[in-house]
């Protein structure tokens, strides 16, 4: 028992001195929540596209046509300006060329430039190009229906024609019963990825600091041993993560509305990732000399482990070869397990394999930074 | 002069020889670019995107949920969507287990409920877990219901002549009608054949690409366009590393050691700023050319790249010399730097494009040197002379150094 | 109290200690006196427990030192470096190093306080340790080893780097300590320091013990003569050859360097002696100091090399 509270003893004061600096909170805090915001917004309404997206249409047009058209266009997620020359500038554009009206009429058929800039979001011209093609069946549709005969004059009265087929949208029963919000998206990335970062950097500097200045070399001049110290490493940095997670849940929770599925069975998650990332810490800071280099292997292992584990973007999207290679993340199994409970509304059960796989990759990481704890510079 | 190159020498050959941090942050761009582009580049001989998974649970089982299946048979959706029919249950279970991006349920009597005009719902149930594939699917099935719609309406009078006629048993089956039906049918798609074959109107789309530029985005052109905003990231964040000797040497004693000597404070500020500067550089060139060798990116005429990079590198010694000159310690600036860096790359671009931004947050990119450095590498690599960006780096790294050099002067004096 | 038998260590083909033994009663103040690289933090890091790969044995109160974790309670160290933790305060710091051991927390918070006074801490008692001087991180470095109340107290170069007044507040500690009942083992190369602090001297050099004793009693190993050290113009070679065939009872070359030597005479009538034999050998002497028997000279006996080498 006496033994469990210096483990305990020396694994506060870890935190609390983390707790004390006044950058802790910046970075553990301020800055995930800034990101949330920034991401939350991005991915609002679980699209990552821009909220609007833009299309500029060169209406060069003669006739009436052309303005209809761009009415067929209109869509309350679409913002068309209207020019007549061909800007230089522009995001995606559609041609209306000026004989538009003429060819309809005339019943030639001809085909509408629609230019994409390279680079520019695929998804936002996606969007724009399927609205664009449901605007041309809307026009054609009219027209066979009651093109019959002067096409001149069609535009001057005919029926207005509604869509018989309608397309209703809904999640799968025992899931989600709201839209998921950005934030929903955005809060479980940016936490399992400021778990690693900050829990790798705090906890690997101070090893290696307590290291440089004989703290640790001390501490076992007390009754506790090196296991012991290794243990109360650890779990101050554990602490450290899951203390994080727990702030910015509850933060995501007040201000955001965050839903997790199970709250307990998220904090599970984090607290199994957050013990394989503290034994990551313990063993950078057991292996490297200098602050710069921790915080710099610390950054590439965190964004790459939190690129791979789908921390910046949807997982769906990623190539199977990467998905594959994502496994090697610890970051992916905390976001799939995180995903299962919120978006399935999964149990215990479900989560099951990723917590094993968790806490192999803890147990794994924990051997290799015992291995390489050492007391003296 | 000489005392300047003196010091300046010796702070090159103090960090060649613990080159590992340097390494490390040169490291984390290109493992970053590699992994965007291994997400995002284009992949060989398909879409864009994976394929997207869509279940169809058919309860209708009748003409309108064939035609509509056979909708996704065309090349094109083929490409995009790897169909399923599957069993209702089956399908949701499946869509429970999140492994799918959409089910769509075709109802009962769909096809009889189109035949009497009677409005009609397909339900797109998507992958709530999924942000855009389950998107993808409800858009196409959202355009697939506006061509069925406009079909059944055309040829709504004959469709429900014929429907009047599968009401009546088979022994009463009026075929004589049926010629005439069928008949009207027959004229009208001969008359709608004038709008539909060929479509009246079509979209031929093309991707603009700025001038010199290649017609196909090839996976080298990814990460050329990823390569610059993450180089100038970590750029950043070298040069701060670099940099931070102005504190260290102040804290440490070894500035007023220094300063005892017969070396003039601006010659130790110059010292520090042109430091900060051609290490910058030289990191800089370096990223490029790994980025060549690694990724194949390509970075335009060498000259301008050259001229871009050195403004860049300038503007970011001399931002950091202001920086450390109003800092107190090393923690502090550790504490701040690295946030200022992190938000000068989000709002700069290197972390998204600033279209994939909220509108309102595109113009704050515009004080971040990341945004001019981005956009110059674009232009640079398609030919083009960066002149703003090294106009607007060059002006505004001027006068950053204006500020930072009386402020560090100060300091040294004081130090001394 | 401590018993240290043939306790050998070595880094690789270096031999840190070599066959060490030593005694140690209840409150005696050791002295460890020896010069860089002779041993000394070895020595205390074995005794501290944080060093391994030794051969020999150390007993304490009965029963080997390293028997058991729960012994350590009863011992005290304050290591060279400055080991604790800059960023909380001196009663934090305390309260956290004081918590390692089985001291109860109410009476930790009454011990901390009290340790506070000792050190003339308690007025900063609250601030962090890292707005402190480097005197008073030295203090805040003994107190964190004192605060349990060890039987045996190791200090190793408690005194580095800070100021007189400073090590005279740090030396008056250890002597209390030591008038307290606690044993205390304390390395320096500093010998005044010794002389202030100590009850018993150790002098050691490449890892073993030269010589022991009270103060008065090492000093005798040199014997009742004189020193005399002579400053000059002159090459070691021309000072060795000018006296070499003096008495060697009476006059004792110690060592010779450029400019400047040292003698052990038997008598002071033997100095005009020394000089005639200078002076007719046209050394130009500048400087001549007479010393009584000290440390430094039994060092040097002991040692043939100074203290600070």
């Amino acid at each position: 028992m006496r033994r469990l509270g210096r483990v305990l003893h020396v694994a506060r004061n870890d935190v609390w001195r983390m707790v004390r600096d006044r950058p802790f909170f910046f970075w553990t805090l301020a800055f995930p929540i800034f990101f949330i915001v920034v991401f939350g917004m991005l991915f609002k309404a679980g699209d990552a596209a821009p909220a609007v997206a833009s299309l500029t249409v060169v209406n060069q047009d003669e006739g009436r046509w052309g303005a209809y058209f761009v009415d067929k266009i209109k869509a309350p997620n679409i913002e068309i300006t209207v020019v007549k020359a061909e800007p230089a500038d522009f995001t995606r554009l559609i041609v209306l060329p000026p004989d538009f009206s003429a060819r309809i009429e005339a019943r030639r058929d001809q085909a509408l430039a629609f230019k994409k800039r390279a680079g520019a979001s695929e998804r936002a011209a996606a969007r724009v190009e399927t609205r664009l093609f449901q605007a041309i069946a809307r026009v054609l549709s009219e027209l066979v229906l009651y093109g019959d005969g002067d096409l001149t004059t069609f535009l001057d009265g005919h029926p207005e024609v509604a869509d018989l087929v309608r397309v209703e949208t809904r999640f799968p029963e025992k899931t989600v019963t709201a839209v998921p919000s950005g934030f929903d998206h955005s809060i479980p990335g940016t936490t399992v990825q400021f778990i690693m970062m900050m829990v790798m950097i705090y906890g690997g500097i101070s090893v290696m600091e307590d290291r440089k200045k004989g703290v640790l070399s001390r501490l076992l001049c007390s009754p506790l041993s090196t296991g012991e110290l290794f243990q109360a490493k650890l779990l101050g940095r554990w602490s450290m993560g899951v203390l994080q997670a727990l702030m910015l849940f509850a933060v995501g929770k007040a201000f955001f509305g965050l839903n997790l599925g199970s709250a307990p069975l998220a904090l599970l998650v984090l607290a199994v990732f957050a013990l394989a990332v503290a034994a990551l810490s313990v063993f950078a800071g057991s292996l490297l000399t200098r602050e710069d280099l921790i915080v710099g292997v610390s950054v590439l292992l965190a964004n790459m482990f939190a690129g791979l584990g789908g921390c910046w973007w949807p997982n769906e999207i990623v190539p199977p070869a990467v998905r594959k290679l994502a496994m090697i993340s610890p970051a992916y199994w905390a976001m799939d397990a995180l995903h299962a409970l919120r978006f399935f509304q999964g149990g215990l059960r479900d989560i099951l394999p990723h917590l094993g796989i968790l806490l192999t990759l803890a147990v794994v990481l924990a051997v290799l930074a015992a291995r390489t704890f050492r007391v003296r510079p | 002069m000489r005392r300047l190159l003196h010091v300046f020498t010796n702070d090159v050959r103090r960090h060649l020889r613990a080159p590992l941090v340097i390494v490390v942050f040169m490291a984390i761009p290109l493992a970053m670019t590699a992994l965007i582009g291994a997400v995002f580049g284009p992949k060989p001989g398909a879409n864009a995107l994976p394929r997207i998974a869509v279940l169809v649970v058919d309860r209708d089982k009748s003409v309108a949920s064939k035609l509509l299946l056979g909708a996704f048979d065309s090349a094109r959706m083929k490409e995009m969507f790897e169909v399923t029919v599957i069993g209702e249950s089956e399908g949701r279970e499946r869509m429970k287990a999140g492994r799918a991006s959409a089910m769509i349920v075709v109802p009962e009597r769909f096809t009889l409920d189109l035949m009497e005009w009677k409005p009609v719902a397909l339900t797109v149930v998507k992958n709530p877990a999924e942000q855009f594939l389950p998107d993808v699917a409800e858009e196409a099935v959202n355009t697939l219901a506006v061509v069925l719609s406009g079909a059944v309406r055309a040829f709504g009078d004959e469709v429900r002549g014929i429907r009047t006629m599968m009401d009546l048993p088979l022994e009463a089956f009026p075929w004589a009608s049926l010629g005439p039906e069928l008949a009207k049918a027959q004229s009208k798609v001969i008359a709608a054949s004038k709008y539909l074959d060929p479509l009246l109107i079509r979209l031929k789309s093309e991707e603009v690409t700025t001038a010199g530029s290649r017609p196909a985005v090839t996976r080298a052109d990814v990460f050329s366009a990823v390569l610059p905003g993450m180089a100038i990231m970590f750029l950043l964040f070298i040069v701060q590393t670099v940099m931070r000797d102005i504190l260290a040497e102040r804290e440490d004693g070894t500035l007023r050691r220094m300063m005892s000597a017969p070396l003039r404070p601006l010659e130790l500020v110059g010292a520090r700023i042109l430091g900060g500067w051609l290490m910058g550089l030289a990191v800089l060139l370096v990223m490029a050319a790994a980025g060549r060798l690694l990724f194949g990116a390509t970075w335009g005429p060498f000259g301008y790249f050259l001229l871009l990079g050195a403004t860049a590198a300038f503007w970011v010694a001399a931002f950091f010399a202001l920086f450390h000159a109003l800092v107190a310690n090393r923690n502090q600036a550790g504490a701040i730097g690295a946030p200022v860096i992190l938000v000068f790359s989000l709002f700069g671009g290197s972390m998204m494009s600033p279209d994939a931004m909220p509108a309102a947050f595109r113009p704050i990119g515009l004080f971040t040197p990341n945004r001019w450095f981005i956009d110059g590498a674009a232009l640079v690599r398609d030919g083009r002379f960066p002149l703003a960006a090294v106009a607007v780096l060059g002006a505004s790294g001027l006068a950053l150094l204006a500020l930072a050099v009386p402020a560090l002067l100060r300091q040294t004096r004081s130090a001394s | 109290m401590l018993e240290i038998r043939n306790l050998t260590k070595s880094y690789g083909d270096v031999l840190a200690l070599d066959r060490f033994s030593l005694d140690l009663a209840k409150g005696e103040v050791l002295g460890l006196l020896g010069p860089n690289g002779a041993g000394k933090t070895t020595l205390i890091s074995i005794l501290a427990g944080t060093l391994g790969g030794f051969t020999g044995t150390v007993t304490f109160q009965g029963q080997s030192l390293f028997a058991s974790r729960q012994l350590k309670n009863r011992l005290g160290i304050v290591p060279q470096d400055m080991a604790f933790y800059e960023d909380l305060s001196a009663m934090d710091n305390l309260l956290f190093w004081g918590g390692l051991y089985d001291v109860p927390r109410a009476e930790l918070k009454r011990r901390a306080a009290e340790i506070l006074e000792l050190v003339e801490l308690a007025g900063r008692a609250k601030e962090p340790v890292k707005k402190f001087s480097g005197g008073m991180k030295r203090r805040l470095n003994t107190a964190i080893g004192l605060l349990h109340k060890p039987d045996l107290l190791l200090l190793d170069e408690p005194t580095v780097g800070i100021d007189v007044q400073a090590k005279v507040s740090i030396l008056d500690i250890i002597r209390n300590v030591g008038a307290a009942g606690t044993a205390v083992i304390f390395t320096t190369h500093q010998l005044a320091e010794v002389e202030t602090a100590c009850s018993r001297v150790a002098i050691m050099d490449k890892g073993r013990i030269l010589a022991q004793g009270t103060l008065d009693e090492l000093v005798r190993i040199v014997g009742e003569r004189t020193f005399v050290e002579i400053s000059g113009e002159f090459g070691a070679g021309a000072f060795s050859e000018a006296i070499q065939d003096m008495p060697a009872p009476s006059v004792e070359l110690m060592s010779a360097g450029d400019n400047l030597a040292l003698l052990a005479v038997s008598d002071t009538d033997q100095i005009p002696r020394v000089m005639d034999r200078l002076f007719g050998r046209k050394l130009a002497v500048t400087d001549l100091t007479i010393k009584s028997p000290n440390l430094e000279t039994v060092f040097l006996k002991l040692t043939g090399r100074s203290l600070r080498d």
